[in-house]
């Protein structure tokens, strides 16, 4: 044991002294303080276009094109009137249309609503004409050709409509919702499960947005529309025992995991919405793909100065004869081996985490160290929050996992072939070539002996961290084709490293070294 | 005297070719044992099967009384040597080096660094990187790290390469004193002769995988400065041999297929000659040898077929 860490120790001093190891750690600090600043680079950039305002005069000025576009129609209608004969009432009935949505469009041009977007005063408004043209086209009957039921939806639909006035004017949010309540209650195609559903939205919409108020243009938009229809949707599937479950390309039976997931997603996306976490603005995507692109490329040179030390840490000892006074020391075979082995997952940890401490530093000096976002998760149907800090920490170290797939496919090479360039030549080829070939294979070959590649199981990150809209793939992009759990993945990678080691110590304790 | 190392019936084989054959010998502490062979005779062979870098094939080693396969960290922790040339990790100093040796071993301490650094005569130059070292300093890094845990055994393949003479000389005295005062059991190899004989007590030769001979230098210098050899072709040798044996046993200096090396003076060749062809050998010549160190090496390693 005292051996054991002697050879340790002096693995260390042969490694810290190696300038290939210095270079490398500096490459990657440099592409990562490189990739923030041109991320911030684009981020000022597009800020100082000012695309949002031009994106807003766009809009209103869509708006004022379509109102023009109905008033021709307007016109064309009214000529032909004149000479028409038979069709008189239908051109009739299209022009009160037609003027229907010139009162719309000129309305909401007074009031200053863009008709294009979701703000609930647009979707208020819709609702507002389409029960006018409705209550216009009952009324255009003789009274007495109507019946009861018809004169009751005349009278609930003019009810909606002063009331929906009242919302536009008043800019009364609450109002509109315990109208839509009413029109979901009064919907007879729904169940009463369904109707809950849209009312737990509705109560949702209110909780998280009292004013009603949203940012709309397309550069600056919150998605919380987008969350609560994932939400529902979910509800829905979970209804019905039938749907989508993220991953898959089919709607399909939900099994006992499933539902677990879906109402796991619901309660994720739920507390996000209540939190205030649903700002998907131009900055915030710029922040994050700079946060995802500066840890990948961290990674992509943490493979290559792995894969340089494991394959040479052998052969190029026996290539230039210091193998000899390992050899000399005494210590059995396997032990130097092992402090080899040790000495490459302490540089595997100490690069992680110095990866870690300059994609931080390098975040938080160009965007901001008050920028992060928490990761939220949930499990047995209870939201938790990972602080940023410690979520990235993790998140690194699942990354380290194809890191030390590759190290130890290197490091065995290292001692089979013992030959420096073809072990690091091939693993390199490995690492590039490993995900496609794959690929190709799941896309030809037919049968479950694909999933047992190690290329197949290498995105663990993405099941780890499912909640993640960051994901950095080092890995395989196979995780969709093949459809494996998380324990399995681990599993086979465990194996194939166990493989991998053993043929190492095999071949080094036994063959003999002149 | 006790055998601190031990050498048993060793053979390796490398594919089809038998590289050392069924060597035994022992070497004893406070001499230094001399292991003389031409190229490619199998010294660096049985010096790597003794210290780890291959496997033993058949036969055991044992130093200082620990078998090398079953107590192979105690075993080795007694022995210290230069394989070939000394490797030492080139972009670290010297010092480092030794510092990362000393590690693996039990009991250096900072003052023994010092000290071997000393006696190696590196303290002006122990600090540089070995790369830019030159050959005869890697000799005598190589040199300080093989003696720096004080080893019972010390094991230097061709220790004089790349050395000045001084340097040579230097080396020869520090290998006598480390034998004879320090009890250390010292094992040289060389195919240089002259440097054995003003250096080793003991020495073994060996060719084509095969020990021949195992004599003390005195031994081997009186066989070569004492009566000259003659060498007597004669047919069969093997009933010739059994023939000279009674009278003549501690002349013969080697046997071959075809022939028998007598150490014998000018006046003794006719009664041999005599007895030969009497018992109905048949004898073809009868040649003298030149009367040398060199010569007798060569004629003990080259010279025709060995039977023996």
């Amino acid at each position: 044991m005292r051996r054991l860490c002697a050879l340790y120790l002096n693995e260390m001093t042969k490694i810290t002294h190696k300038i290939s190891v210095i270079i490398m750690l500096f490459i990657m600090a440099a592409l990562v303080f490189g990739i923030g600043g041109l991320m911030l680079f684009s981020l000022k950039m597009s800020t100082a276009n000012n695309i949002q305002n031009n994106n807003d005069t766009w809009q209103t000025q869509n708006n004022q094109q379509q109102l023009q576009n109905y008033k021709t129609q307007l016109a064309d209608i009214q000529a032909k009137e004149k000479t028409a004969g038979a069709d008189l009432a239908n051109l009739q009935m299209q022009e009160q249309s037609l003027k229907n949505q010139i009162d719309m469009f000129q309305y909401a041009a007074d009031n200053n609503i863009n008709m294009n977007s979701q703000e609930y005063r647009a979707v208020a408004m819709q609702k507002l004409f389409t029960y006018k043209d409705t209550v216009s086209q009952l009324k255009s009957y003789p009274a007495e050709m109507l019946t009861d039921k018809q004169k009751k939806e005349i009278a609930t639909d003019q009810d909606y409509i002063t009331r929906l006035q009242k919302v536009i004017d008043n800019k009364d949010y609450a109002a509109y919702i315990v109208i839509s309540n009413e029109i979901v209650s009064n919907n007879s195609d729904l169940t009463d499960d369904q109707k809950q559903i849209e009312k737990d939205m509705n109560a949702l919409r209110l909780k998280i947005n009292p004013t009603g108020e949203t940012n709309n243009s397309i550069y600056g938009v919150d998605n919380t529309e987008q969350l609560i229809s994932q939400i529902s949707s979910n509800k829905y599937s979970l209804l019905n025992n039938f749907g989508y479950v993220s991953g898959s390309q089919t709607a399909k039976s939900l099994t006992t995991t499933d539902r677990e997931k879906l109402s796991n997603d619901i309660v994720v996306n739920t507390y996000k919405l209540e939190n205030g976490m649903v700002k998907v603005d131009n900055a915030s995507a710029i922040r994050n793909s700079a946060q995802v692109t500066m840890m990948s490329f961290g990674l992509i040179m943490m493979v290559i100065l792995m894969m340089i030390l494991a394959g040479g840490c052998v052969s190029s000892e026996i290539s230039t004869g210091s193998i000899k006074s390992l050899i000399i020391a005494p210590v059995r075979r396997w032990k130097i081996l092992f402090a080899k082995f040790l000495s490459l997952l302490t540089v595997l940890i100490v690069s992680g985490l110095f990866l870690y401490g300059i994609s931080i530093l390098a975040y938080g000096i160009f965007f901001g160290f008050n920028t992060v976002t928490p990761y939220v998760f949930a499990s047995g149907g209870t939201p938790h929050v990972m602080n940023y800090y410690l979520f990235f920490l993790a998140k690194i170290f699942v990354n380290l996992l194809p890191v030390l797939f590759y190290m130890v496919l290197a490091f065995m090479l290292s001692v089979v072939t013992r030959n420096t360039a073809a072990s690091v030549g091939i693993s390199i080829a490995v690492f590039f070539a490993g995900s496609i070939v794959s690929s190709l294979i799941t896309a030809f070959a037919k049968g479950e002996w694909v999933k047992f590649l190690p290329f197949s199981n290498m995105d663990v990150t993405g099941r780890v961290f499912p909640y993640d809209t960051t994901l950095a793939m080092l890995g395989g992009t196979t995780a969709g084709a093949v459809s494996t759990t998380i324990a399995f993945s681990l599993i086979t990678i465990a194996v194939f490293l166990l493989l991998m080691g053993y043929t190492a110590f095999d071949s080094f304790t036994r063959r003999d070294i002149s | 005297m006790e055998a601190v190392l031990k050498i048993n019936n060793v053979s390796k084989t490398f594919g089809s070719k038998k590289v050392v054959s069924n060597v035994s010998f022992e070497v004893y502490a406070g001499e230094v044992f001399g292991f003389l062979g031409p190229n490619g005779a199998g010294k660096t062979t049985t010096i790597k099967m003794i210290m780890g870098f291959l496997g033993i094939d058949e036969g055991q080693v044992y130093i200082n009384g620990y078998n090398l396969r079953k107590n192979y960290e105690k075993a080795m922790s007694d022995i210290g040597g230069i394989v070939e040339n000394p490797e030492m990790y080139k972009d670290l100093s010297g010092r480092v080096n030794l510092n990362m040796y000393a590690r693996t071993h039990d009991g250096v301490t900072k003052e023994r660094i010092e000290d071997v650094i000393n006696i190696v005569g590196m303290q002006n130059r122990i600090n540089e990187k070995v790369k830019k070292y030159s050959l005869g300093m890697k000799q005598r890094c190589g040199l300080a790290q093989a003696i720096l845990h004080k080893p019972k055994l010390l094991i230097l393949d061709e220790p004089t390469n790349g050395l000045d003479p001084v340097g040579i000389r230097e080396l020869r005295d520090l290998l006598k004193k480390l034998a004879h005062e320090d009890n250390i059991a010292v094992f040289v190899s060389s195919h240089m002769l002259s440097e054995m004989e003003l250096m080793c007590d003991r020495v073994g030769i060996i060719n084509n995988g095969k020990l021949l001979y195992v004599k003390p230098i005195k031994e081997l210098i009186e066989d070569a400065t004492g009566a000259p050899v003659h060498r007597f072709f004669v047919e069969p040798a093997t009933r010739a041999l059994e023939l000279l044996k009674p009278n003549y046993e501690k002349l013969i200096r080697a046997a071959f297929v075809d022939a028998v090396d007598i150490a014998v003076e000018r006046k003794d060749v006719p009664p041999i000659a005599k007895l030969l062809v009497s018992n109905d050998i048949s004898l073809y010549s009868i040649f003298k040898l030149e009367n040398s160190l060199e010569d007798a090496f060569i004629s003990i390693t080259g010279g025709g077929n060995p039977i023996a």
